[in-house]
C-alpha cells in the first residue's frame, strides 16, 4: 500500500488504461504539455505524445462531437471537459446522442466515452465555476454516473469507467483533489453501482457523496462524543445505485440524512428518500431529512460560499434533531 | 355533524394562547366569517373567525390561561344537534388536551365525529412494525414526555411487560402471536414456507382410490397430525414431546395463509399450518411457537425444518 492524492488517483487511472489499451485518448483544454489545469494529465504528454493526449480549442461542442464519433469507431476517448459548468454547453450531445445511441440503433453502436471533470464549491470560483449538476445526469438512462469521494474509489472506479462500453460521467470534487488515501500497489479495478459503508454506526444513516464523505466523516466525530453512532454511507455511483447497501443500513439505524452539495429540488435526497419510503418504509423511526447547498448561484464571496454549503456544524445540527424527534 | 373550534395557529413561532373573549354565547347562532372569539398570543389579542356556521357551545370551566395550539375549546353545531354527552361531560379533560392523550384516544373511539384536531395519536413506521411484531396496540402505549410513539417507546414497554422479543424470522411476515402477549408466557415463534406440490398430487390420488373403495380419505389436517407426530419424532431433542400428551399442539387452519398462534396451556410447541394453495406450484405456510422455557430455538427449527421436509417429500412418512 501507498498513499497517494485523489488527484494522483485520477491520473494513474488514466496513465494504467493508456499503457493497457493504445485505444485510449484524452481529448480537453490544456491538458497537453501544460498537464491539465489541475495537473490531473501532468507528465503524460511526454510518455503517450501529443497525438494520444489532444489539446483542443476552446470549443466543448467541436470536442465532445469528435469524441462521442471517436467512441462509434471503436476508441476509448476521455473528455476532460475542466469544469463540469462547461458541460451545459454540450449537454445535448451527452444526453441526446451519446446516451441514446445504443438504443436508438438496436445495440449496433456502442459509446465507451468517460466524460471527467470537476464539481464543486470553494476558493470564489463564483457562478460559472462552481457546478454540482450530477443528479441532472442520473436522471436520464443510458447515462452512468461516478462521484468519487477517496483517492483509492477514484481510481478503481475511473478504471472501470474507462473500460465500459458505455458512456460514464465522472464527476470529481476539486475541494478533495489533495485529499490523501492508501491505496494497494498491485492494480486493482472497482466495479459500478456498490456502494462504500464509510463509517459503521447503529443510530443513523449519513448518505453522502463526494467532498460531503469527508464532511459527514468530521460530524460522525463529533456526534461519537455525543454517544450519536452514525453511519457513512457512500453510494459512490448513482447510476447504477446500490439500493441494497443503503437500504440495509437504513434498516438497521432506522434514521436516514442525506448530505449533498448539489441543490435540493429533484436531486439525490429525493431519489433516497423516496427509496427509503418505498423500500424501508416500516423500519423508519424518524422523518427522512435532507441537507444541500442552498438553491442559488455559487457566490464568489467565500463567506457566502460556505454559508451555502452544508458543513460539520449544520450536519451535526440537523443529526441531533433527527434524535431528538 | 359538531365542527370542532381549537387554538388556531396565528404565527411561525406561536404555541399556544388564552382565550380572552367569546363574541357568541352558548346556544347563538354563528355565521362561517363572522368574529367568534378572541385569544391572546405572545404578540397580540385577536379576533378569530367562525370556520363553520351553527349553533355556538363554548367548553364550560375551560382554564383562563395559555392553551397549546389544537386544543378544542368549544363546538359549532347543526341546528337542533345535540351536544355528545361525552364532550360535555370529558370537557375539562379534553381541554388539557396533549397531557392526557389516553383519555383522548378513548374519547375519539367513542365518538370519532368529535375527535378535536391535534387529538390523532402518532407513530413512527418502525415503531407499528415492532408492536405488531410483539403483539401490542401502539395506541395504548404512552410516551414519557410526549411525542409520537417510536421504536424505542415501544422496546421499553415490551421490556416492562417482561416479555422478550421473539427473533425476527426470515421465510416471512409472521402474523403477531397471541401467545407472545400474554403475561409470563415466554413464546417465540418461526414461519416457513414448504411447496406442496407432491402433497396436493399425492392427496389427490390417495382421495380418488379411496372413493372407489368407499373409504373416506384423510383430510389435510389429519394428514399434517401424523407430519407433526413423524417431525418431532425425527429428533432426539424434540422426541419426548411427541411421547408427552399435550405438550405438542397441532392445528390446520383450512381458511388463513399465516397463522396468528397461541400456546394453549401445558403446551411447548404448537405446530401449525395453513391453507394449501392451488395448481402445481402450491404452497403452504408452517407455523411454530414454542416456550422458549421449554424448548430451544435450534430444536424447534430442526422440528419446523423436519415437518417441512415431510410436506415437501409426503413419501419420507413412510420411513418414519
Amino acid at each position: 500500500m501507498r498513499e497517494i492524492r485523489l488527484i494522483d488517483g485520477i491520473r494513474e487511472a488514466m496513465q494504467e488504461e493508456m499503457r493497457r489499451d493504445p485505444n485510449v485518448y484524452v481529448y480537453g483544454e490544456g491538458i497537453g504539455p501544460r498537464g491539465g489545469n489541475f495537473n490531473e494529465t501532468l507528465g503524460m504528454a511526454d510518455e503517450f505524445g501529443v497525438r494520444r493526449l489532444i489539446d483542443t480549442p476552446i470549443s466543448e461542442l467541436g470536442f465532445t462531437g469528435m469524441a462521442i464519433g471517436a467512441a462509434l469507431t471503436g476508441l476509448r476517448p476521455i473528455v476532460d471537459i475542466m469544469f463540469w459548468d462547461f458541460a451545459y454547453e454540450v449537454a445535448g450531445q451527452l444526453i441526446n446522442q451519446a446516451a441514446r445511441i445504443h438504443y436508438m440503433s438496436n445495440g449496433q453502436f456502442s459509446v465507451p466515452l468517460v466524460f471527467r471533470g470537476v464539481v464543486g464549491i470553494g476558493g470564489g470560483a463564483a457562478g460559472h465555476h462552481s457546478a454540482v449538476p450530477y443528479p441532472m445526469y442520473a436522471h436520464f438512462p443510458g447515462l452512468k454516473v461516478v462521484v468519487p469521494a477517496t483517492p483509492y474509489d477514484a481510481k478503481g472506479l475511473l478504471k472501470t469507467a474507462i473500460r465500459d462500453n458505455d458512456p460514464v460521467l465522472v464527476f470529481e470534487h476539486r475541494g478533495i483533489y489533495s485529499l490523501k488515501g492508501m491505496v494497494p500497489d498491485e492494480e486493482y479495478t472497482i466495479p459500478l453501482g456498490v456502494a462504500a459503508v464509510q463509517r459503521e454506526g447503529s443510530d443513523v444513516t449519513i448518505v453522502a457523496l463526494a467532498r460531503m464523505v469527508q464532511v459527514a466523516l468530521q460530524a460522525a466525530d463529533a456526534l461519537a462524543r455525543e454517544g450519536v453512532s452514525v453511519e457513512v454511507v457512500d453510494p459512490r455511483t448513482l447510476a447504477p445505485l446500490d439500493k441494497e447497501t443503503i437500504l440495509a443500513s437504513i434498516r438497521k439505524t432506522s434514521r436516514v440524512l442525506v448530505v449533498d452539495e448539489a441543490y435540493a429540488p429533484y436531486g439525490v435526497g429525493g431519489e433516497i428518500a423516496a427509496l427509503a419510503a418505498d423500500e424501508a418504509f416500516y423500519y423508519l423511526d424518524a422523518p427522512i431529512k435532507r441537507l444541500n447547498t442552498l438553491s442559488a448561484p455559487a457566490p464568489a464571496s467565500a463567506v457566502l460560499e460556505a454559508e451555502m454549503v452544508p458543513t460539520v456544524d449544520k450536519v451535526v445540527v440537523a443529526v441531533r434533531e433527527l434524535m431528538n424527534q | 355533524m359538531p365542527y370542532s373550534v381549537v387554538i388556531p395557529r396565528l404565527g411561525l413561532t406561536m404555541e399556544a394562547a388564552r382565550v380572552v373573549q367569546w363574541y357568541k354565547q352558548a346556544g347563538e347562532t354563528v355565521t362561517r366569517g363572522e368574529p367568534l372569539f378572541s385569544v391572546e398570543s405572545d404578540k397580540a389579542v385577536q379576533d378569530i373567525e367562525a370556520l363553520a356556521s351553527g349553533v355556538v357551545y363554548p367548553l364550560p370551566n375551560l382554564p383562563d390561561e395559555a392553551l397549546p395550539i389544537g386544543t378544542p375549546i368549544g363546538y359549532i353545531l347543526a341546528p337542533g344537534e345535540a351536544v355528545p354527552a361525552e364532550v360535555a361531560a370529558k370537557a375539562p379533560a379534553a381541554a388539557t388536551l396533549g397531557v392526557a392523550p389516553s383519555q383522548v384516544a378513548s374519547a375519539a373511539q367513542a365518538s370519532p365525529v368529535v375527535a378535536p384536531v391535534g387529538a390523532r395519536k402518532l407513530s413512527s413506521p418502525a415503531a407499528r412494525r415492532r408492536a405488531k411484531e410483539l403483539g401490542l396496540d401502539w395506541r395504548s402505549l404512552e410516551r414519557p414526555g410526549g411525542g409520537p410513539i417510536l421504536l424505542a417507546t415501544v422496546e421499553q414497554a415490551a421490556q416492562q411487560a417482561g416479555q422478550r422479543a421473539p427473533a425476527p424470522v426470515a421465510a416471512s411476515a409472521p402474523v403477531a402471536p397471541s401467545a407472545a402477549a400474554r403475561a409470563g408466557a415466554v413464546a417465540e415463534w418461526l414461519n416457513v414456507e414448504a411447496d406442496a406440490g407432491a402433497l396436493v398430487t399425492l392427496l389427490a390420488r390417495l382421495d380418488s382410490a379411496l372413493s372407489a373403495r368407499k373409504q373416506p380419505a384423510p383430510g389435510w389436517p389429519a394428514w399434517f397430525a401424523r407430519i407433526a407426530s413423524a417431525a418431532a419424532n425425527a429428533s432426539e431433542d424434540t422426541r419426548a414431546l411427541a411421547a408427552t400428551p399435550g405438550r405438542l399442539g397441532v392445528y390446520v387452519d383450512e381458511r388463513a395463509d399465516v397463522l396468528s398462534l397461541t400456546l394453549d396451556e401445558g403446551q411447548a410447541v404448537l405446530l401449525s399450518a395453513g391453507r394449501i394453495g392451488q395448481g402445481p406450484g402450491a404452497r403452504v405456510t408452517l407455523s411454530l411457537s414454542y416456550d422458549r422455557a421449554q424448548v430451544t430455538r435450534e430444536a424447534a427449527g430442526r422440528l419446523l425444518d423436519a415437518a417441512r421436509a415431510l410436506v415437501e417429500q409426503p413419501w419420507l412418512l413412510l420411513a418414519s
